[in-house]
C-alpha cells in the first residue's frame, strides 16, 4: 500500500531534469532537487517510525553521498522513488546501528505509523505525550485529517480546499476549532507553570487588593 | 500592521506563518524574522503558535536549515576535482563563466558574511538570575559579574572593542574588570542614577528600585549622574549611594566585604534599619514581608546569616532584632 503522499505540483518531468543537472554536477540542481522533495522524504521516514532529525540527517547523507559521486550516476526514470528507495536503505542501516545496543521490540520497519504516533513519538516528556494523546482523542476525523495536511504535509488554505472540496470558510471554521480544543489541553501545564510561580505575581496581586483596602477606608 | 493583533491560532492559519516554519520560502522566513525583531506587542502568541506547529508538525526540521547544513556537509568533503576531469567534446557549449560573474559571487559572498557577522554582533545577550539564585558570567573581554538574585545584565556583542567595552545593569552585581593593554575602558550603565566607568578593578554595583549603590574593592571608578550632579571618583573601600528616599548622592567609607558578603552566600547587616532589611530580603527572595504597624522601621538590626531557605533567614532576623515571625496566607509578618 503506499500511502505517501504524492507530491502536489511537482510533475516528474522537472525532477528528471533536476536529476539531469546534478548528473552535469551542476550546484543549483542539487539545491533544487532537495527543495523539492525535501519534505517529502521527511516524512516518509516519519511514517516508518523514525524521528524527524535522524531521517533530515540520513537525507542529507544521501545527498551527499549523490553529489560525491555525481559524475557516475546512472539517468533514473522515477527520480523520487528511486530516492525514497535509497532512503529507506539508509534509515534501515541506522536503524541497525543504533539497535544493536537496545533490545529489539519490533517496531521498526513497515509498520506504518498514524498521524497521531508520529506526532506522540516525537515528544520526549511523558507528561506531553500523554496530554496530546487526550487532545487528539478529543478532535473528530475530519479535524483531524485537516490538521494533519496543514501541519503535517504542510497544505496551504487553498491546497486544502482543492483535495477535499470542501469550501474555504469550512476549511478555516473547521481548523479553527480543532486548534482551539488542541491547544485548550495542551496549555494546561502552562496554567500549572503559572501557579507554581506565585512569588512573582502575588506581591502585585497584595499591594493592588492594599490599595483598594485604602481606598475603601 | 495587522500581525500586531494576531492570535497564536491566527499565526497558525496564515500560510506565510507555516511557510516560515517550514523554511520553505525565503521571502516568507525574511518577513518573519524582521517582525520578531521589532519586539511586537503579540510576540508571545507568535511563539506559541511556533511550539504548536513544532507538535503538530512531528518536530520537522525547517527545510532552510536543513539544506544549510547539506551545504557545510559538502563544503567539508575534499572537493572531487582531485577525480579526473571528464572528457568533453570540443564543440559542446561549457557553461560561461566569466571573471566577472566569479568577482560578482565572490563579492556577493563577502557582503553576504559580513552582513551575517554584523547582524550577529547587534544582538543583544542577556543574562538573568532568578529570586535566590547567584550565578557569575564571564564576559567577550574575560571580565567577570557575579550577579545577586533577581538581576540582569545585558551586552550587545558589538560593544566589546579595543576602544570601549559597555553593559546594562539592572539589580546587583560584583563586577571583576580586566585590565587590556590598550587601556579600554568599561561602562556599567544603569537605568538607575548613574553609570560607572573603571579601567580594570574589582566593585560592585547595585541597582535595586528602592537604593541604588557602587562599593569599591580596588582600584578606581568614576560614578557619573544621569542628572546635572557632578560626576565622583571612588577610592577603595569607598561607597556612594542615592535611595528613593533620598536621591542626593552620598559618600562614605566603608568595609566593602560588607556589601558583596551575598558572593559568599552570606547577608550582611551592619546597623542596618529594619526598613533596609525587608528590602533586601524581598529582592533576595521575592517573598513579601511585612512589618506590623507597632514596630518601628528604624531599629537596626547586625548580623552574618548564611544565605539558605527565607523562612530559616527571616528566624534569624526575629530572633536578633526580638521580634516574633509569623506566617500568613500573604507572606510573612514581623510583629513585637
Amino acid at each position: 500500500m503506499l500511502s505517501i503522499e504524492t507530491p502536489s505540483a511537482d510533475s516528474s518531468g522537472t525532477l528528471h531534469a533536476l536529476w539531469e543537472g546534478v548528473r552535469r554536477r551542476d550546484y543549483q540542481s542539487l539545491t533544487n532537487l532537495y527543495r523539492h522533495l525535501y519534505s517529502d522524504l521527511l516524512r516518509f521516514g516519519q511514517r516508518f517510525g523514525h524521528n524527524a532529525d535522524t531521517t533530515k540527517d540520513a537525507i542529507n547523507q544521501i545527498f551527499l553521498e549523490i553529489w560525491e559521486r555525481a559524475d557516475t550516476l546512472m539517468p533514473v526514470d522515477n527520480v523520487r522513488s528511486y530516492l525514497i528507495t535509497y532512503l529507506r536503505r539508509k534509515l534501515l542501516r541506522v536503524f541497525e546501528q543504533t539497535s544493536r545496543f537496545t533490545p529489539i521490540d519490533n517496531q521498526e520497519e513497515s509498520s506504518e505509523q498514524s498521524y497521531e504516533d508520529i506526532l506522540i513519538h516525537a515528544q520526549q516528556e511523558e507528561q506531553i505525550r500523554s496530554r496530546l494523546r487526550t487532545a487528539l482523542a478529543q478532535l473528530t476525523p475530519r479535524q483531524k485529517e485537516l490538521i494533519e495536511m496543514r501541519f503535517f504535509r504542510g497544505m496551504s488554505n487553498e491546497q486544502i480546499c482543492q483535495e477535499t472540496g470542501m469550501h474555504i470558510n469550512t476549511v478555516y471554521n473547521t481548523l479553527s476549532s480543532a486548534l482551539k480544543t488542541l491547544r485548550q489541553t495542551l496549555s494546561q501545564a502552562e496554567y500549572h507553570n503559572l501557579l507554581s510561580a506565585w512569588p512573582l505575581w502575588l506581591p502585585v496581586l497584595l499591594q493592588a487588593s492594599d490599595r483598594l483596602a485604602v481606598q475603601i477606608n | 500592521m495587522k500581525y500586531d493583533t494576531y492570535t497564536a491560532d491566527d499565526f497558525l492559519l496564515d500560510d506565510q506563518f507555516l511557510a516560515y516554519c517550514r523554511g520553505n520560502d525565503q521571502e516568507a522566513v525574511l518577513f518573519w524574522e524582521q517582525w520578531q525583531q521589532a519586539n511586537p506587542p503579540n510576540l508571545a502568541a507568535f511563539r506559541e503558535a511556533e511550539r504548536m506547529y513544532g507538535i503538530l508538525s512531528g518536530q520537522q526540521p525547517r527545510l532552510d536549515n536543513s539544506l544549510q547544513e547539506l551545504e557545510a556537509l559538502i563544503q567539508q568533503q575534499p572537493t572531487p576535482t582531485a577525480a579526473p576531469a571528464p572528457v568533453l567534446p570540443m564543440h559542446k557549449p561549457v557553461l560561461r563563466t566569466g571573471w566577472w560573474t566569479v568577482a560578482a559571487s565572490v563579492a556577493a559572498l563577502v557582503l553576504a558574511g559580513w552582513a551575517g557577522y554584523w547582524f550577529w554582533q547587534q544582538q543583544y545577550v542577556t543574562e538573568v538570575t532568578a529570586y535566590n539564585e547567584r550565578r557569575t558570567i564571564t564576559l567577550p573581554d574575560g571580565s567577570t559579574v557575579a550577579l545577586n538574585s533577581h538581576s540582569s545584565v545585558r551586552y550587545q556583542r558589538s560593544s566589546f572593542t579595543e576602544s570601549a567595552r559597555t553593559i546594562e545593569l539592572t539589580g546587583e552585581g560584583f563586577f571583576d574588570v580586566t585590565h587590556t593593554a590598550t587601556h579600554t575602558p568599561f561602562t556599567v550603565r544603569t537605568n538607575g542614577p548613574f553609570d560607572v566607568q573603571v579601567l580594570g578593578t574589582t566593585f560592585s554595583v547595585q541597582n535595586r528600585p528602592h537604593q541604588q549603590r557602587v562599593v569599591l574593592n580596588t582600584g578606581q571608578v568614576r560614578v557619573s549622574f544621569h542628572d546635572a550632579q557632578p560626576a565622583v571618583t571612588l577610592q577603595p573601600g569607598q561607597l556612594v549611594e542615592t535611595s528613593a528616599s533620598d536621591p542626593q548622592p552620598r559618600q562614605r567609607t566603608v568595609r566593602p566585604t560588607l556589601y558583596n558578603a551575598w558572593i559568599r552566600n552570606q547577608l550582611v547587616f551592619e546597623n542596618a534599619s529594619l526598613i533596609e532589611v525587608v528590602w533586601t530580603l524581598k529582592e533576595q527572595f521575592g517573598i513579601p514581608v511585612r512589618l506590623a504597624n507597632t514596630v518601628s522601621g528604624n531599629q537596626t538590626v547586625t548580623g552574618v546569616l548564611p544565605i539558605s531557605d527565607p523562612e530559616t533567614v527571616l528566624r534569624a532576623i526575629a530572633e536578633l532584632s526580638q521580634l516574633s515571625l509569623t506566617k500568613t496566607d500573604h507572606g510573612f509578618v514581623l510583629s513585637p
